[in-house]
């Protein structure tokens, strides 16, 4: 009744909004006066469902509980095949162990088949709903045939379940017998929504040995969520507005605006996904729970495969893990790549080991992201960029020393820092008019609107951004900038203004909320928009 | 414990602190326009008031306080913001009787015409910014009245954070709305083309809303013991606010009005189409046909005045030390009054009509006049007629090119050039008091210049130059120019 109450006046949870903060807070006095490790983890779950009800409503709360049920008894059920196992094999050899195995995981299997299928059955239900447009709805009264119900960030806890239950069928982890535990994991809902993707063996961890409040770590919790903010509604919410004019009628601007257009979308996006992943595991460090990073620099990388090692760290993780390396690990595909590196040398032996399971990762990583075809060539488009990196690595290696090129010089590694920038936003451009109709318009514009004057004339400041509002954005990235940088030189920025006079430390908080009260993108008469990646 | 202590503490100011700068950010991105309601209404303290006034922007300018305090001891205030609806009067007279327990409520009647609970989001900011956050009566009015937007009215910044783009050197400074007890002054003296009064549209319906609220007001009023007044205003002409068609439905409305207020008893001074009969004139009295000017206020603040303290039992507080501050308060405003007028004035005619007011009324102004170039044929009959308002002599139309300079002191003529002998280029040096005037005159416009105490003003343009000093604090109150225009022309104030 209040969350409706509260609701109806325009008060919601995103992670930005004032009405999170208001919320975390309120969370936060609760969850410190309390002392008792289990009355925490009750205060924790009851914010859990407080925050995923207010956010995704009845319907949404009803379909997450259910996937934690099937979880749970998905997991239960290996669980207990793999105890019997334990209990039969007591007192056996190593190798006698291996061999009576094999029948308990044929029987493990059934039930992770079963529950991966009804937990992706759930996912690919949507995914497939809004490829044919189906009307989304929030009730569960309101399903019926042809519509379909969006649980909020049911990508993420989605894998997250995934792996955690392929973690119990591969026996690196245990399963979780106490049911509340394993709610309290999956609803957490600081990583609800955006993740990061979480590896539940960690969280389940964490949330059974919640550390005392510390109020240093409460501090460097707050400034991160701020520094979230800052990137969120200072840079990323302002690019968003005009690099969404640009993609919105690519037809109507010059191609050196759709240029800066992609660039501004580029920038945006990594504002908006690290700034809400700085929030999230910034409120996680408050209560204790340390999160996987899910960024780390990325443009800063040098080559696309490394790009995606600093970007959507846990997603990547997550294929790596689930995906391309028991592809590469079968034993017909270990024997197959033994051979090639006998006749052709090891790389040879690399590139046709990886390139059909790197591909199979992009393809699913595409359509992670989106169900329509312009996700499907996003994901071939860095498939392929990976794969043809890794096969002409030794060429280009031949062709530097060929040159002379001094590889290691912070210019040469500038080129090829840029040019991986401009791979990430050519693909940004495949996906940001949401067709591909859109893209193939957008490349025409490139190439056939040299309207270079616009740079001078005053239009640039006629599209959503005014002059004052691009040297806010400038400045903003220019912070961004020397922050990444100091962080890619492991300087440890908390600890250093933490280190400061109270005087100088509390100016650059306080200046720092000021700013982005002032110069931050948000507000009701703002359309205020959500964080990008929590449509996925 | 200490350790926790000290960091509890830490956290508490840092958080007071906080809550400080965000109050101060808030208030320079405020919107400073004169809609808004007045800063000082929460510093007066509890049962000041024995009448409060609400209504929308016609109320604001209307109905002067510091008039009824001073012609008739009325101690009051004008809650009037601009677009105020019926809901949001119900609202502020709501904490009004809490605040003050008025014996008097004297409302608005312009509201009803309104259809819904409240104009605009903006209108509703103009109202609630000002109301403190503890009062209970704003959250019950946020509740009611701001819908899904209810957050950005408990935070202001939330939505005025946007006009740091357009931020100027009056959101820094203090006060800079111009209120005195609520009320707010208008200085032009407008015109436009005469209203014709058709027939009544008596088949006027009053709206949902306004009907609702009307009457929870009546029964607020009665349950305290308030009396309730209601009123409109004089519309003089048709302008830019009000369209013959507009004051046509307002007039049915107020028909409407009247038959509803008849019923319940409550008197209703409806002078909407009858400012003649207050002797107001629509060349003097309005700024825009639908607001009175500050002439047209004196007169309409007079008549309720002399209404309420006939009919209503007022004190006269004028003797009571307890009210002591209003006649300082009245002797502030009168002298920031008259350089705050003729600092918003651009009209010429109101310009001068100021300057001969504050020559009559407050002989405290030494009125200093420079030609700059030669502006022979410049000034018809007319002109130089107004300018002569001031006090000057000579009449500037009858005579080619000369210099000119003169200066005005509580309407005596301290010094003016004989234009009947023209000199091209002259100067000339005052001592007042304190006060140095040197000031030039040229034909050719290079060395005119007017300096008080060494400092030039109004020095960057041509034509008249004028400056305004006040005797009492040497400091300069105003200076301008007298830009010439084709038909008519117009004063300009340096920033």
């Amino acid at each position: 009744m209040i969350v409706k109450y509260l609701t109806d006046r325009g008060i919601t949870l995103s992670y930005h909004t004032l009405g999170f903060i208001l919320f975390f807070a309120l969370f936060l006095l609760i969850f410190f006066v309390m002392q008792a490790n289990i009355i925490r983890r009750g205060v924790i779950l009851v914010g859990n469902l407080v925050f995923y009800y207010w956010m995704g409503g009845r319907g949404a709360l009803v379909v997450v509980i259910a996937t934690s049920l099937i979880v749970y008894a998905g997991a239960a059920l290996m669980g207990s095949v793999y105890l019997q196992f334990e209990r039969s094999s007591s007192g056996l050899t190593n190798r006698e162990k291996k061999a009576h195995l094999g029948k308990y995981r044929t029987r493990a299997r059934v039930f992770l088949i079963l529950t991966l299928v009804l937990l992706f059955g759930i996912l690919v239900y949507i995914k497939a709903g809004r490829l044919l447009h189906f009307p989304q709805v929030e009730s569960v009264s309101d399903l019926r045939m042809g519509k379909i119900l969006v649980p909020l960030g049911i990508s993420y806890y989605t894998f997250s379940c995934a792996g955690y239950l392929l973690d119990i069928y591969w026996r690196k982890t245990t399963a979780e017998w106490n049911y509340f535990n394993l709610l309290l994991g999956i609803t957490f809902f600081p990583a609800i929504v955006e993740g990061p993707i979480c590896n539940y063996r960690k969280l389940f961890r964490q949330l059974k040995e919640l550390p005392g409040a510390d109020y240093t770590r409460v501090c460097f919790g707050m400034q991160r969520m701020i520094w979230g903010f800052f990137k969120k509604l200072v840079i990323a919410d302002r690019l968003a507005v005009y690099s969404g004019a640009v993609f919105a009628d690519p037809g109507s601007y010059a191609g050196v605006e759709i240029v800066l257009g992609g660039v501004a979308n580029a920038l945006a996006l990594y504002a908006d996904f690290s700034g809400c992943m700085d929030i999230v595991i910034g409120a996680s460090e408050c209560m204790g729970i340390t999160l996987e990073e899910n960024f780390r620099q990325p443009f800063f990388a040098e080559t696309a495969a490394e790009f995606w090692r600093r970007w959507h760290i846990t997603l990547g993780g997550w294929f790596k893990d689930y995906v391309y390396m028991p592809m590469i690990m079968r034993p017909s595909a270990m024997k197959r790549a033994s051979g090639i590196r006998k006749k052709r040398g090891a790389h040879a032996s690399q590139v046709a080991q990886s390139t059909f399971p790197l591909l199979i990762v992009w393809l699913l990583t595409g359509l992670w992201h989106g169900t329509g075809p312009d996700y499907v060539v996003w994901g071939l488009y860095w498939g392929f960029l990976i794969v043809l990196g890794m096969i002409a690595e030794p060429f280009f290696t031949k062709l530097e020393a060929f040159f002379g090129i001094p590889v290691q010089t912070s210019g040469w590694r500038f080129v090829r820092r840029l040019r991986t920038f401009f791979l990430f936003v050519i693909g940004r451009m495949l996906t940001a008019t949401g067709s591909l109709e859109g893209f193939a318009l957008v490349i025409r514009r490139l190439f056939s609107s040299n309207r270079l004057w616009v740079l001078f004339d005053e239009s640039l400041y006629t599209h959503g951004l005014d002059r004052k509002d691009f040297y806010v954005a400038l400045l903003g990235l220019l912070i961004l900038f020397v922050v990444d940088l100091l962080h890619e030189k492991n300087m440890k920025i908390r600890g250093t203004i933490a280190a400061q006079p109270l005087v100088l430390r509390w100016c650059v908080y306080l200046g720092a909320i000021l700013f982005i009260l002032v110069f931050g993108i948000y507000g009701i008469t703002y359309d205020a928009s959500n964080f990008a990646y929590a449509a996925f | 414990m200490k350790q926790i202590l000290k960091r509890l503490i830490s956290a508490i100011c840092f958080c007071a602190l906080l809550f400080f700068l965000i109050g101060r950010v808030t208030y320079v991105l405020s919107d400073k326009s004169r809609g808004t309601l007045a800063e000082d209404y929460y510093q007066y303290g509890r049962n000041t008031f024995d009448v409060i006034f609400a209504g929308p922007s016609t109320t604001q300018y209307a109905i002067q306080p510091m008039q009824l305090w001073e012609e008739f001891g009325i101690v009051s205030y004008n809650l009037g913001t601009s677009a105020q609806t019926v809901a949001q009067e119900y609202y502020l007279v709501k904490e009004a009787i809490q605040l003050h327990h008025p014996k008097l409520v004297v409302l608005d009647g312009g509201t009803e015409s309104s259809e819904k609970k409240v104009n605009s989001k903006e209108h509703l900011h103009f109202m609630s910014d000002g109301m403190p956050i503890t009062s209970k009566v704003k959250w019950e009015m946020m509740t009611d009245l701001a819908g899904t937007d209810i957050l950005e009215f408990i935070l202001p910044i939330y939505t005025y954070h946007t006009r740091w783009k357009e931020l100027t050197k009056n959101d820094f400074l203090p006060d800079s709305k111009e209120h005195v007890l609520g009320a707010v002054t208008g200085v032009v003296r407008g015109d436009g083309p005469a209203l014709v009064e058709n027939p009544i549209d008596t088949s006027y319906q009053i709206s949902g809303w306004s009907k609702y609220y009307i009457e929870k007001l009546i029964r607020l009023c009665r349950s305290t013991g308030t009396e309730l007044l209601m009123f409109t205003t004089p519309t003089l002409y048709e302008g830019k606010t009000i369209t013959q068609e507009a004051y046509d439905n307002r007039k049915g409305a107020y028909y409407a009005l009247a038959e509803l207020l008849s019923s319940y008893d409550v008197p209703f001074l409806n002078y909407f189409t009858r400012g003649a009969e207050l002797g107001m004139d629509k060349e003097t009295d309005s700024g825009d046909g639908h607001h009175l000017n500050i002439w047209g206020a004196r007169k309409f603040t007079s008549f309720i005045g002399n209404y309420i303290s006939s009919r209503y039992h007022l004190e006269d507080h004028r003797q009571d030390p307890r009210y002591e501050p209003m006649n300082a308060a009245l002797a502030a405003s009168r002298a920031l009054m008259t350089g705050r007028l003729l600092r918003s004035a651009y009209s010429f005619r109101t310009y001068f009509d100021l300057l001969e007011d504050a020559r009559k009324e407050e002989e405290k102004y030494i009125v200093v006049m420079a030609l700059c170039g030669d502006v022979s044929g410049a000034f018809s009959a007319a002109d130089a007629g107004i300018i002569m308002q001031a006090g000057t002599e000579q009449s500037l139309c009858h005579y080619g090119s000369h210099s000119y300079i003169a200066v005005l002191d509580e309407g005596k003529v301290l010094y003016e050039s004989d234009i009947r002998s023209p000199a091209l280029e002259e100067e000339k040096k005052l001592q007042v008091g304190d006060i140095l005037i040197e000031a030039t005159s040229s034909v050719s416009g290079e060395n005119t210049e007017i300096r008080v105490n060494g400092a030039v003003y109004a020095a960057d343009r041509s034509c008249l130059r004028i400056v305004v000093i006040n005797k009492e604090t040497g400091a300069v109150d105003d200076h301008a120019y007298l830009t010439l225009g084709r038909t008519d022309h117009s004063i300009a104030h340096p920033q």
